[in-house]
């Protein structure tokens, strides 16, 4: 019997299993995606109004990113204790950068004549804010979200090391046991879910992108959003 | 205060108006200017000369650091800023369409925030499409990006006109556009105030375009107004250096292309040759009495309106003919008071004809100028001194 033979019987046999840590990577996965967006958005936005504290804001953001991420859930335990919530604050640590960065440099992004001309027709902030800068930043933002969504997707895996749910817990059984089955259990679905969260906040970003700028982006113009969206979140 | 200032009233009063920006550059500097209603105001200088940040400082997109600005007699600095630019329509020469938005909605921006209800938006989109000759059906739901860079200006334009704002500020509106669409989108602009009379203050830093579009032309330099006045005060010998300079010494001495040929009959009235006006409508028989009646050998035809139709000539006139037909010549060249001395000179050349009509601003003929009157305008404009004597002495 090969492997995968193997670990479709596992997955048919433990499909409850399989089922519940899918359920529980999931869980983790979007509660830490859900509060750091609804962390980025914000302070993202008052970053573009507050410059000068952009560098060190974003700053903490890479830095919790180049720590490794056993080590950062290792080290968290000392704050939330083993379990979810240890899982979900590293992870909410992991996707702030992509989502923070994109969020402040794209609505930065925003043709300043644009700007301009909606003040000097008579918007107030929050009218540019809703109405131009937003609209237009949108799909970078998005964008933001997509990155950190897989990110977080693949990291959340570990969190069965600090005793957290999720398909990480196959993974870690099956390689303790020497169990390709088990292990593949865990790994298929987790990134399954992750290409899943990829298209999906691909189509959100096909589909509020507004129309007068995805006519605008084809070619050229999409492939250069595309490379400096990238270099927004390698940077 | 002139008499036009007393009957018209004023918009935008300047009144030692400085602005020291925070880094030390004095951008203006004691700028005292008078702005009165339905005037068309062009701020004109090099770069860097603060006419911009003037613009600026009348919608409060920048405040001054002195002195006092009044919109329709109120303080502006006692207005608050969002509330007095939804009565102020501007203009900038990057236009600033919202990419997101279509053309309907980008018009009505203005009104939106001002709440209006969407049927009233809705009119009053179709209705500006419509006077800049863009079909509302086609363009309501375009992206500005489907249009192209004179076409987006024209919107720009609609979209400051959209709440029909007394004022309209235009930051070198039509500066980044080719110079065929720029001279396209001027006319049609200047034709759209004329109908409108809004109050118009202007920057640019091209005096061609300024003396086309002005009725006051404000020159500025380091922040300070060097010389305001009509074109033709500008033109004309009282310029500063600087201004004679700026605006180039080709245009002092006279540009034909812009001097128009009513300006130069304002002092040369007897060059204009004056012919009977004959009604086409009246019949040959009372066309050949006319003719007789003033001895001439040639009439100017004209319908009931007395609008120009063509010429009549005396010696292919029958007074028994049925109709006036074959003695008429549509072919005549006709020149209109408006346009410059070039365009007469051009017409004579390309026609091949010694003379050409002259109609005003309605179509009604005034008279015949010649070959040599035109000739005569052309040096009398270009070398005001020597050109005159020279003519004198023949």
């Amino acid at each position: 019997m090969t492997v995968w033979v193997k670990f479709i019987r596992y997955i048919i046999e433990h499909h409850d299993k399989v089922l519940l840590y899918t359920e529980q990577h999931l869980y983790i996965s979007m509660i830490a995606l859900a509060l750091g967006f609804a962390f980025c958005l914000p302070v993202g936005i008052w970053l573009t109004r507050h410059e000068r504290y952009a560098p060190i804001v974003i700053g903490a953001a890479n830095v919790a990113e180049t720590i490794p991420s056993l080590a950062l859930l290792g080290f968290l335990i000392f704050i939330f204790g083993i379990g979810d919530a240890n899982a979900i604050a590293a992870l909410f640590l992991y996707a702030l950068l992509p989502m923070l960065q994109n969020t402040y440099t794209g609505i930065k992004n925003v043709d300043r004549s644009l700007i301009e001309a909606g003040r000097g027709m008579g918007m107030t902030d929050w009218q540019i804010l809703t109405m131009v800068e937003l609209p237009l930043a949108r799909p970078v933002i998005v964008a933001g979200v997509r990155v950190a969504s897989v990110w977080t997707i693949g990291t959340a895996t570990l969190a069965a090391a600090i005793g957290g749910g999720g398909l990480g817990r196959l993974i870690f059984a099956g390689l303790a046991t020497i169990r390709d089955d088990i292990m593949l259990a865990g790994a298929v679905p987790a990134a399954l879910l992750a290409l899943l969260a990829d298209w999906t906040f691909a189509a959100v970003e096909r589909w509020i992108t507004p129309r007068g700028l995805r006519v605008q982006q084809h070619g050229v113009g999409k492939a250069k959003a595309r490379r400096k969206m990238g270099g927004e979140v390698k940077a | 205060m002139t008499g036009e200032e007393m009957t018209n009233g004023l918009m935008v009063v300047f009144d030692h108006v400085s602005k020291v920006f925070p880094d030390g550059t004095r951008a203006v500097d004691d700028v005292n200017l008078r702005i009165v209603e339905g005037e068309f105001v062009v701020l004109i200088g090099p770069s860097g000369c603060g006419k911009t940040t003037t613009l600026k400082m009348i919608n409060r997109l920048v405040d001054p650091s002195s002195g006092t600005i009044y919109f329709k007699d109120r303080d502006i600095a006692e207005r608050d800023p969002v509330e007095l630019r939804r009565q102020v329509g501007y203009v900038i020469q990057e236009v600033g369409l919202l990419p997101h938005l279509t053309i309907a909605q980008n018009i009505a921006v203005v009104p939106r925030l001002l709440k209006w209800s969407a049927e009233r938006q809705r009119v009053r989109v179709d209705e500006l499409l419509r006077m800049v000759g863009m079909d509302p059906a086609v363009h309501r739901r375009r992206y500005p990006h489907e249009l192209s860079g004179g076409q987006q200006q024209r919107v720009g334009v609609l979209r400051a006109l959209a709440a029909d704002p007394e004022i309209v500020l235009m930051d070198e509106p039509f500066g980044s556009l080719d110079p065929i669409t720029r001279g396209q989108l001027q006319d049609e602009f200047k034709k759209l105030q004329s109908e409108f009379h809004k109050t118009i203050v202007f920057v640019t830093h091209d005096m061609d375009e300024a003396l086309k579009l002005g009725d006051k032309i404000v020159v500025m330099q380091q922040g300070r107004v060097v010389q305001e006045g009509a074109p033709a005060d500008l033109t004309g010998r009282g310029a500063s250096a600087f201004v004679r300079h700026f605006i180039g010494e080709r245009r002092m001495v006279g540009d034909p292309s812009l001097v128009a040929i009513g300006q130069w009959l304002e002092s040369r009235a007897q060059a204009l040759s004056r012919l009977p006006v004959i009604d086409l409508a009246a019949g040959a028989r009372s066309a050949c009495a006319q003719l007789a009646r003033a001895g001439a050998e040639f009439g100017l035809g004209v319908d009931p309106d007395g609008c120009w139709v063509a010429l009549v000539a005396a010696a292919t006139l029958a007074a028994d003919a049925a109709d006036l037909s074959g003695a008429i010549r549509e072919d005549a060249p006709a020149v209109s008071v408006a346009d410059p001395l070039k365009a007469a000179a051009e017409r004579l050349i390309a026609e091949d004809c010694p003379w050409v009509v002259v109609l005003d601003r309605d179509r009604r003929p005034l008279g015949v100028l010649g070959r040599s009157q035109v000739l005569v305008a052309l040096v009398e404009t270009m070398w005001p001194e020597s050109g005159r004597e020279e003519v004198k002495g023949r």
